[in-house]
Order: structure tokens, then sequence, then C-alpha cells
């Protein structure tokens, strides 16, 4: 095989596809690898991933309510995709404030990494709420309870990030895990608000 | 410094009583204090063993060079990851309305675990119990809080 045509990543062949599959696995699974990285990040793909968390969270809460009657089946097909395009759209208004904070403070990070890695972050969220997700289909409802934790899982790597980061300011990355956290919180509160 | 950090993590422990001394009282089974005294002593007992032998663990591991003591954390600056979880578990009772206190409780068991466990150099080098146990304990404690919940609700 001529190495010239494959770049780090392998893409353009069988193999590039694998090790861009398994370069995306690993990143999942610790998006703080992100930070280390030099090249540009294509953010607005990044975000499908949140997307398709929050797209799995509202299904869940659409189905528990459907079941206790609250809801009709086009509400549950509103509330998905409400959940679907907030995931995206509010995610990456978080990585973009994040990214402002960060210069604020001296840090400095392009707008591409922060949303990625807030982005890659929600892959805990998304395993939680898949769980979740079985488990309603089971006739269980506990999605608020697969959705939180999902939610401070999502947390721990951006905790990690803003660490990596902010090596001797202790507070900085409970803080920043705060705002995020009730961002998103607010978010869930007022897609349900709009829905109900 | 540390006096900051262990009085803001008491005061979370607080909260986190308070908030489920709330819920259990909501059930109506046992009453606010049940809930609060229960709470507070179990995760009082679960910060100080995790603390203690985090601190411990990580001398005995600096001593046979497993651990850089360049890469050291303080256990309190990993404990101020409650912050968070309790401003969240607050925006989730009195905001949403979601009573899922016990979440909050068992996901910061869990994740507190795992992160105590990453610091001691969890997944590097050679596997040993020692560097794994905060995960382990974290893990148990989750499980026998939400078993002491199912009582008490």
């Amino acid at each position: 095989m001529d190495k010239n045509k494959v770049n780090s990543r392998g893409r353009g062949s069988s193999e590039g596809f694998f090790d861009k599959f398994k370069y995306l696995l690993l990143l999942s699974l610790n998006p703080v690898g992100l930070l280390k990285s030099s090249e540009k990040h294509r953010w607005y793909i990044y975000l499908v991933f949140p997307a398709s968390g929050w797209l799995l969270f509202f299904l869940q809460i659409g189905i528990e309510r459907f079941r206790q009657g609250m809801f009709t089946a086009w509400t549950v097909i509103l509330i998905s995709f409400l959940g679907l395009v907030a995931g995206y759209l509010v995610v990456g208004f978080i990585g973009w404030i994040l990214a402002y904070i960060l210069a604020y403070l001296g840090y400095d990070m392009a707008p591409d990494k922060v949303i990625a890695l807030i982005a890659m972050s929600h892959t805990y969220m998304v395993f939680s709420v898949l769980l979740g997700l079985i488990y309603n289909l089971f006739g269980n409802s506990s999605s608020a309870s697969f959705g939180i934790a999902g939610l401070l899982c999502t947390l721990m790597p951006i905790y990690a990030g803003i660490r990596t980061l902010g090596k001797g300011k202790a507070f900085l990355p409970p803080l920043i895990a705060t705002l995020v956290g009730v961002i998103l919180l607010f978010s869930w509160q007022l897609i349900l608000i709009i829905v109900s | 410094m540390p006096k900051l950090k262990l009085i803001i993590i008491t005061a979370m422990i607080i909260l986190f009583s308070v908030f489920n001394g709330l819920q259990v009282a909501r059930s109506g089974i046992k009453g606010f204090f049940a809930g609060f005294i229960v709470t507070f002593l179990f995760f009082t007992a679960v910060f100080l063993f995790q603390t203690l032998f985090y601190i411990v663990s990580v001398r005995k591991l600096t001593a046979t060079g497993e651990l850089d003591i360049s890469d050291y954390q303080s256990p309190f600056d990993i404990w101020l990851i409650s912050i968070p979880m309790c401003v969240l578990m607050m925006v989730t009772y009195l905001f949403l309305g979601w009573y899922v206190v016990q979440v909050y409780i068992c996901t910061a068991f869990g994740l507190i675990g795992m992160l105590l466990g990453n610091a001691l150099g969890r997944g590097s080098r050679k596997w040993t119990l020692r560097k794994s146990m905060p995960f382990f304990t974290g893990v148990i404690a989750s499980t026998v809080f939400s078993m002491l919940m199912g009582w008490l609700v």
C-alpha cells in the first residue's frame, strides 16, 4: 500500500475506515484526548452524538407519558424531534459559551475543540439513555433516573478536560461543570414546558 | 485552602442529606430525620473511607515507584465534583419537580470512586486491587445506599 495516499487516520481505504472508527471509539470513551490533538475538528458532525442522546431521552419521556395517557403519539414524535434539534443546538451553544469563557480566562483553546469535547462527552449519556429505553420497553418507568445519571456522567469528561487545562485552579472545573449541567437541565425543562 | 475545600464538601454532604430527608418525608413512610441521619452518616462514612484509603494508597504507590508524585491530585479536589452534582440535585428537585435525590447520591459515589481510582493510576501499568479499590467501594457504596433507601422509602 502506498503510505503516502493514506493519512494518519487512513482515510480513503478500507483499512482507513476501521482506523477512523477506532479513533472515534477511543475519542468517545476519552474525549479529553481531543485537547491534545492539533488537527481541526468538524464540530458540526460531532454534535450529532448528543442530539441522538437527547432524542432517545425525550423518546423515553414521551413513551412514559403516552402510557400514562398524558401524551398522544404525535406528541411523542414532537418531543423526540425537539430533543434531537435542541440536543444539537444547546450542546453547540454550551461549547461556544465555554470556549468564550476559557478564552476570557486566558486559555487558548479553539472553539471547535471545545464543542467537540462537550459533544463527545455525551457517550455515557447515550449509553445510559439507551439502557433506560430498553428498561422502558419492558414497561418500567424511570426515564428521569437514567437521564440524570447520563447527564452526570456527561459532566465527568468536561470536568476532566477543564481540569487538564486549568491546572492549579481547583474551583474552575466544578464551577464550569455546574454551569454546563444547569444549562442542560433548564433546556430539558424548556422542552417539557413547550410540549406540555 | 484545604480547610475551605473541606467546609464546602461538608456543606455538600449536609445538602444531599437534607434533600434526601425531604424526599424520604415526601414518601410518607418515614420522617425527614430518618432520611437525613441515614444519608449523613452513610455519606460521611464513604467520604472518610475513600479519602483515607486514597491518601494511604498514594503513599504506598509512590514508595514502590508505581505512581509519580507529580501526578498527585488532592482527594479534596476530586470530591469537589460534588458541587455540580449537589447544585443539579437542588435544581432538579426544586425547579423540575423530579424527586431523584438518590440517583444523584448513588451516581456521586460511583463517579467519585472512579475518579479516585483513576488518580491512583487505575488502568495503567500492572493491575492491582489497591488502584481499583476506590472504584469498587464506590460501586458497593452506591448499591448498599440504594438498598437502604429501598428500606426507608
